[in-house]
Parts: C-alpha cells; sequence; structure tokens
C-alpha cells in the first residue's frame, strides 16, 4: 500500500527565514583520533559563512560532510529542509552543494570545457553525441564571465593550480548553478592576481543569493568576506560569531583558544608574561638560561632556493637544539625539509654538515651523511603498510642490525623491543602488520623508524599529525626529550601551540621566505599566529 | 591475542600450505596410486619447471610488477646456449660454459627489462609483452628445426638422476626456493627488496634505491627463467622453439596462490613452492583420473580462479578476526 504521504509532499518554497543547511550533532571517528564530535551547526541562506579554526580542528572533515565526501559517524546533515541521513557525493551535489577543494580536482588529460561540464556534456542528435560547439561557446561565455582570456581547448593539466582553481570556482557558479558553494582553503594557492579574480567571483556570487561556506586560516580573508563565522577546536564548534561583534585580536584569540592565555605558564617553562629579562633566570625548564646557545652549528643553510616554492632560506641548528618551522600550509615549510633531504631539487643555496658543503640529492645519501626525514605522509612516505612492525622500525637502520650477510634477528628483535619500549608503542606483536595499527601507533612507528638510524640531523614534517592527543603528547615528548639529546632537530607542526611547546626557537616562513624568528622567551601563540599570517610585530632579525 | 585467534591467524598466513596438504590427503584416499613414493616424486620432477618461472614470477611480483616474457627466456636462454655449442663454436663452447651462457642470457633479458622498467619508466606489462614477443620471434628464426642431441653434461640438471632414482632437478629447486626464501627473509637485501615491493615511494624516503631492487628483480626472474630452460631442455633432450609457450600464465597463478599479489610487497619464495607444488599436483592426480589433456588445462583455469577467491576471503577473515579484537579491547578498556 503505498503510504498517503507520497501525496501529501509538496514542494518546499524556499523560506529566506530558514536555514538552508542545518547540521545536528555531527560526529566523525578516525581509528585512532576524533575528527568531529558533536558539532551543531546552522548557516543562512545567502550568507557567507565562515569556518575557521587551526589545523586539525576538523573544518575539512565538517564540509567534508556536507559536500558528501566523507560520511559521518554519527548526527544529521539537513540542506534546504531535507534530511540526508546518507549523503552522497551526488546526492550532494543534486541538493546543490559545490565544493572547490584545496587542491584543485581537475581531469588533467582533458579540456577546460569538458572539465567544466563534467561529466554533464551537453548534447545533441538525441542525445547521442556531444554538442561540442555549443559546448565551447558556452564555455567561452562563462570564461568570460570569469574574466578569464583562455582557449576552452586548452588542456587542464597545462593550468596552473590558481587558474584551475578559479575554474572549478567558475563550474561551481556558473554550469552547476550550486545554491551552496564550498571553499576548502581556496585561496592557498593563489597568485595576487588570482586571489582579486576569486573574490571578484564570490562578490558576484553573494550578490546572486548563493550560500558560501568558507575556510580559511587567514584571518584577514575571513573579515573581508564572511557574514558570520563558526569557530572549530579540537574538531568541537567553539561557537558563532558575526562579522560585526570580531575583530583581528578577538578572532585570533577564539581560535588559538582561552587557555592560550595560561599556556606559558606551562611546566618548565618561563612564563611570557615576565619578559625577555626573565628568560636568563635559571628556571630548570626546557628552554632555560643556557638557550641562546653559541655552539657550532650542526646544520647550517645558506640562500637556499627553489623556484616557485622557497627563496634565500638560511637559518642554522646546532647540537641539542630544536628548532621549529612555523608557516601556512603553502608557505613552503614542507618543501624546505624536503629539500634538504633530497626529495625536491634545489636550485640554489648550500647546505652545510658541520661546516662542510654537502650535496644531499637524494634521501639514500642524506641518510649516509646522518641527516633523516619524517615525512608528513605518514602512510604514503612513512611506512611500507604491507611489512611488520618490526621491519619497519629497522627499514633504515638495517647496517646496524646485520653481519656480514644475514640480520642478526636476536639484535633486531632487541632493538626493535628498544625503540617500542622508548616510544609507549602499542601493539599485539612485532609481525603484526602496520597498517593494522591505529594512526597514533603507526606514527609512533615511523618516529622510531627514523630514531633508529641515530642521526646527527632530524627533519621531522608535522610528526603530529592526524594523532589524539595522548598520543601526541607522547610524541612530542619524545622529540623533546629523545630526539634532542644527541641531534639537532627541526620541526613543523601544524599546530603552533606544539612547537611552543617544544621548541627553543621558531623560525616564521611566509610565502616561501623566512619573515622572521623567535627565541623561546619571545613564544606567545597570538603573535605566532599574526606572524604566520604574514604579519610581523617587529623588524626582521 | 588470544590463542584461537593466533592459530588461526597462522593459518590465514600458510594457507597455501594448508591447502597443499588438504589436497595432498584427499587425493591420497581417493585417486589410485596418488600417494607412492614414485608419484610423490614424480609429481615433484614434473612440477621442478614450472616452479621456477613461479618463483621468477613471484619475485617480479613482490616487486610490484609482472613479467610476460619469461616463458619466452625459457626456451630463448638455453636455445642461444646450444646453438653456440653445438654449430657456432663447438671447440670452445664446452658443456659447462654453455650452462654458463644460458643463465647469462637469461640474466642479460632480465636486466634488460628491469633497465627499460625502472629507468625509462616503461610500463612493465608493455614492455615485458614486447620482449616475449620479440625474443620468442628470433627463436622461431634461428630454430626452424629441434637441435638434439644435447650434451649428457648440459642435460644432467634436466634429466639426471640421483641414488634412489631421485631426478637431480627436485634437489636443485629445492635448493634454490631455499636460499632465496633466506636472502629474502633474513639479509639486509631482503628487506630492502620486499619493502621497496611494497612501497615504492616510502622505501626511497628509506633510502632504498628502488630502481636498483626492480632491475634485481627481473634478472632474477630471467635467471631463474633459464634455469626452467635448461631442466626443460634437459628433460627432453633437445631444444625446439616452442619451449615454454602458454606457461607464463600458470606462472601468475602459482605465484598468486603462494601469496604473492599485485599490489606488491607480499609473498615468500617457501609460498612459492606451495603454489608451484599445488598446480603440479592439480594435474597429476587429474592425468592419473584419466581426464584429457584440454580438460585439465581448462581446470587450471578454474584453480585460477578458485584461489582468487581464496585470496579475498583470506583477506576478509583476517578484517574480520582484527576487528573483533579490536572490538574486544574496547570492551576492557571501557
Amino acid at each position: 500500500m503505498w503510504p498517503l504521504g507520497v501525496f501529501g509532499i509538496i514542494p518546499r518554497v524556499s523560506n529566506a527565514k530558514e536555514p538552508i543547511l542545518t547540521l545536528r550533532g555531527l560526529s566523525k571517528l578516525y581509528p585512532g583520533t576524533v575528527a568531529l564530535q558533536d558539532v551543531d551547526l546552522e548557516v543562512e541562506r545567502g550568507e557567507t559563512h565562515g569556518i575557521i579554526g587551526k589545523n586539525g580542528a576538523g573544518k575539512t572533515t565538517l564540509v567534508g560532510i556536507v559536500a558528501g565526501l566523507v560520511q559521518p559517524s554519527a548526527g544529521s546533515v539537513q540542506i534546504n529542509g531535507h534530511d540526508y541521513s546518507r549523503l552522497t557525493r551526488i546526492g550532494a551535489r543534486k541538493a546543490g552543494v559545490a565544493i572547490v577543494p584545496q587542491e584543485p580536482q581537475l581531469v588533467q588529460q582533458a579540456t577546460v570545457a569538458e572539465n567544466l561540464f563534467l561529466p554533464d556534456y551537453l548534447r545533441r542528435g538525441y542525445g547521442l553525441l556531444v554538442d561540442w560547439q555549443t559546448m565551447h561557446r558556452r564555455a567561452n561565455e562563462i570564461l568570460r564571465r570569469g574574466r578569464l582570456h583562455l582557449d576552452p581547448r586548452t588542456r587542464a593539466g597545462d593550468l596552473g593550480i590558481g587558474l584551475q582553481q578559479i575554474l572549478l570556482m567558475l563550474k561551481a557558479a556558473y554550469v552547476e548553478q550550486a545554491e551552496i558553494i564550498i571553499l576548502d582553503e581556496a585561496f592557498a594557492s593563489l597568485s595576487e592576481r588570482e586571489e582579486g579574480l576569486f573574490y571578484e567571483l564570490i562578490r558576484e556570487r553573494k550578490a546572486a543569493g548563493c550560500t558560501i561556506l568558507h575556510i580559511s586560516h587567514r584571518i584577514d580573508e575571513l573579515l573581508e568576506v564572511c557574514d558570520r563565522m563558526t569557530v572549530l577546536r579540537d574538531g568541537r564548534s567553539i561557537g558563532t560569531v558575526r562579522r560585526a561583534e570580531v575583530d583581528k585580536d578577538s578572532l585570533a584569540g577564539l581560535i588559538v583558544g582561552e587557555e592560550s592565555e595560561l599556556r606559558p605558564g606551562a611546566p618548565g617553562r618561563p612564563g611570557t608574561a615576565i619578559g625577555p629579562a626573565a628568560a636568563g633566570s635559571p628556571a630548570g625548564g626546557p628552554h632555560s638560561a643556557d638557550a641562546p646557545v653559541e655552539r657550532p652549528p650542526v646544520l647550517e643553510l645558506r640562500g637556499l632556493t627553489r623556484a616557485e616554492r622557497f627563496s634565500e632560506i638560511s637559518f642554522s641548528v646546532a647540537e641539542n637544539e630544536v628548532l621549529g618551522l612555523a608557516g601556512l600550509i603553502g608557505s613552503g615549510r614542507s618543501s624546505i625539509l624536503r629539500a634538504i633531504f633530497g626529495l625536491e631539487p634545489l636550485d640554489a643555496g648550500e647546505i652545510r654538515l658541520n661546516g662542510k658543503p654537502v650535496r644531499l640529492d637524494r634521501p639514500a645519501v642524506a641518510l649516509r651523511h646522518g641527516v633523516v626525514y619524517l615525512p608528513e605522509e605518514r602512510d604514503d612516505e612513512g611506512l611500507i603498510t604491507t611489512l611488520s612492525v618490526k621491519t619497519n622500525l629497522l627499514l633504515s637502520a638495517l647496517r646496524r642490525v646485520s653481519g656480514r650477510v644475514f640480520i642478526d634477528r636476536a639484535r633486531e628483535r632487541e632493538l626493535a623491543r628498544e625503540l617500542a619500549k622508548q616510544l609507549a608503542l602499542h601493539f599485539a606483536s612485532f609481525d603484526q602488520e602496520v597498517s593494522e595499527l591505529s594512526g597514533g601507533n603507526r606514527q609512533k612507528v615511523v618516529v622510531g623508524k627514523v630514531l633508529s638510524t641515530e642521526p646527527q640531523v632530524f627533519l621531522l614534517d608535522e610528526p603530529t599529525k592526524g594523532i589524539d592527543i595522548a598520543a601526541k603528547a607522547g610524541i612530542l615528548r619524545i622529540i623533546r626529550e629523545g630526539l634532542r639529546a644527541n641531534s639537532a632537530v627541526v620541526v613543523t607542526s601544524p599546530g603552533l601551540d606544539d612547537l611552543i611547546e617544544i621548541c627553543d626557537r621558531i623560525v616564521v616562513v611566509h610565502d616561501g621566505r623566512i619573515l622572521g624568528s623567535f627565541q623561546a622567551h619571545e613564544f606567545q601563540e597570538e603573535r605566532l599566529y599574526k606572524a604566520i599570517q604574514g604579519k610581523m610585530m617587529q623588524p626582521i632579525r | 591475542m588470544k590463542r584461537s585467534t593466533r592459530i588461526q591467524m597462522f593459518l590465514i598466513e600458510n594457507l597455501i600450505w594448508v591447502l597443499v596438504a588438504a589436497f595432498f590427503l584427499i587425493n591420497a584416499a581417493v585417486t589410485p596410486r596418488f600417494a607412492s613414493y614414485a608419484n610423490v616424486v614424480n609429481i615433484l620432477y614434473h612440477s621442478a619447471i614450472m616452479s621456477m618461472l613461479v618463483l621468477g614470477q613471484g619475485l617480479v611480483l613482490i616487486n610490484g610488477k609482472l613479467d610476460l616474457s619469461i616463458e619466452s627466456t625459457l626456451g630463448f636462454a638455453p636455445g642461444i646456449a646450444m646453438l653456440l655449442a653445438m654449430q657456432q663454436f663447438p671447440e670452445i663452447v664446452g658443456p659447462v660454459t654453455a650452462i654458463a651462457i644460458t643463465l647469462i642470457v637469461g640474466g642479460m633479458l632480465g636486466w634488460f627489462n628491469g633497465f627499460c622498467i625502472a629507468k625509462l619508466k616503461i610500463n612493465p606489462l608493455l614492455q615485458t609483452l614486447a620482449t616475449m614477443i620479440m625474443i620468442r620471434g628470433i627463436l622461431l628464426f634461428i630454430f626452424p628445426f629441434s637441435l638434439f642431441p644435447l650434451d649428457p653434461l648440459y642435460r644432467y640438471a634436466g634429466a639426471g638422476r640421483l641414488p634412489g632414482n631421485i631426478p637431480v632437478s627436485i634437489p636443485l629447486i629445492l635448493v634454490i626456493f631455499f636460499i632465496l626464501n633466506l636472502v629474502l627473509q633474513y639479509t639486509p637485501f631482503g628487506r630492502r627488496f620486499v619493502a621497496a615491493g611494497g612501497d615504492a615511494r616510502a622505501s626511497h624516503v628509506s633510502g632504498i634505491n628502488v630502481d636498483r631492487m626492480t632491475i634485481y628483480a627481473f634478472v632474477l626472474a630471467g635467471v631463474l627463467a633459464a634455469v626452467a630452460g635448461l631442466l626443460a631442455a634437459g628433460r627432453q633432450g633437445s631444444i625446439s622453439n616452442s619451449m615454454g609457450e602458454g606457461m607464463v600464465l600458470l606462472s601468475f597463478a602459482g605465484a598468486l596462490m603462494g601469496g604473492a599479489s599485485l599490489q606488491g610487497g607480499k609473498g615468500t619464495p617457501l609460498g612459492m613452492l606451495g603454489g608451484a607444488l599445488l598446480l603440479g599436483m592439480f594435474s597429476n592426480s587429474l592425468n592419473l583420473l584419466g581426464v584429457g589433456p584440454s580438460l585439465i588445462y581448462a581446470s587450471k583455469g578454474a584453480l585460477i580462479f578458485v584461489a582468487l577467491l581464496l585470496d579475498r576471503g583470506r583477506i576478509r577473515w583476517r578484517g574480520y578476526l582484527l576487528h573483533k579484537e579490536q572490538l574486544e579491547a574496547l570492551e576492557h578498556r571501557s
């Protein structure tokens, strides 16, 4: 029997008062991490809503759920009054949601016109043939509206990332005519001119009544375009504020969190409030009196340059020193580490180890020189997930456990056990496949792997990415206490608080250049947060 | 981990030997004369040639690639060696030199494949397809006829018998399997080799020369194919231009049943041995049951399919066990 209700459904008339998007109790769990926890959000029709928070706060997960890219573990999504319990990408598209992701996702082999209309090519001849003529004509119109002078027959792969990003925005606006457009850090890789074009498009869409969800790290950017902003912190929603209610400083405070004022008082740390004068006092903690070291540097960089990524990077690190590289995504912080390790080519500059210039043009050479790198992409570059915990732990240090021909299995086991103990690693057995471990434990295996090589320089690229708080604390402690002991450490992190906790010095990178450096007594999260946005409060040292 | 889980995990890891044992026991009960000493030797003897191809293919699969050309190498390597020994330079090339040439030719063909794939970045399937057709063509050109009789010393590995009427090829292949198993599991080289196959990017970051590992894999496959050729030529006492034709597909079957995966990084030589034996036992038992050769071929195809299903099942079973473990651990904590 037909439920009578079927006939009772009347197409809902868009109601300006009613929120276009309502999220209730959204949670998302990943193995070993809680990405989102019980988040509620209401977005009004036609508003530009900013989602803001530090790295790992859950922003991308949140909008991923709205776009149908991520399935929530709990909670509901309501778009235009319809409930979606299982929202797929196709479903979200039908509901009028478009997303411009951080990394542009165009079919690189296809042309601009094809990418604009994918997957719904314009057809002719009873829908059997692709109507290229009309498609190219309409593509041309659309490109003109975006003020792009492009041939629609250009292959997408031949365009720069910024242009690809703008194409996706144009597609969302004029082809899909989406009601909700999600911008997931869409600005991260744009040039200034492209940014201008993009802003233009956002304004135009706003005027056309579109709802825009805008994720960004950059406070200025958000304040310029957003009507309201929701702040996320550690996967929870801190609250929603109107544009008029906040300024740059109060917003930075919200993002970083209230406890930031208490932070400097964390155990063993001379408080920032005490000021530089106190830095010399025998406070005892990690950043104690002998912090401004005059030891010879282990690793020294002179004018390291890679076109389009970073230029004129110079700094040095001494033994027993932890140096933090702080910067936004795309600032070049990862590229610098990868270039030192020989994973990316260098165009100019010199790397010195213990005063001697060296050429580290591939990882094997770098490792031989005692330089080791912990990759940001844990599963892609850090681990051989099909192999056992033990094999992974010692993969880069086979020389240490092998005799003339064979691996000394007793020594191997002993060393692996030692590392596991040091890392507080939890697993069922050494012979377990790494793919079966939780995120935090996998990260510990990667840390163990770089630790096992006993290098003189550690390059750690986001060692705390995507792991839960307990695991994170463990890893930070290992870096602070274990790695620093006999080596120099350079570390990047998605969160400033991590760097503040473990570093002796923080170098701020913006747009591929060094903006300045902070000694331990100058660490203040808000100040650093502004600095990585490209705004130094003091002359460059 | 609970004891029962541990036992199940062990069985999953060694599924191929469980199958070999089960197949053997069932056949011993059903098929007449199957479990006799003579027949067991016979199975091993007839599996020897294929097992070398399975091992070669398995090593390439562990490296995350595949090699179609080994079946042509099987004919080409002994073909060139015997051509030199019997027609071109009979006074210089003796049987021992001929054996060396056989292995070197196999290794060189493998190196050619490996170089093109690792350094020129040619797709392995297409590269080895080209080599396979190319050298089969050359073989047909230089051997429009069969070449015999071969030198008895050259034939020794394939046709010789040890006391107790054991064919020389059986201990030979067992030693090869054993050595490679040791090398892969217990030497730094082996660790790097397997790691490079499991994840090339991560291995590069770990300081492993991934390209070199790929070249080694193909060289080993080429040499093992040449060994297979040596055994085949010795057994039939002649060189024909069709040697090895059609064997490469079954080499995949053996390697996959032995625990290799097309994604790379999986499998051990001893597993491959199990895979090769299962293939050998299968056709042997069907033979004894009086099934015709065409149907045996079809059944081998079915066996490959069953092996693939079992592999999926194995992954699911394993996933299920681990999931259960995790849930129990969570309950304990809360």
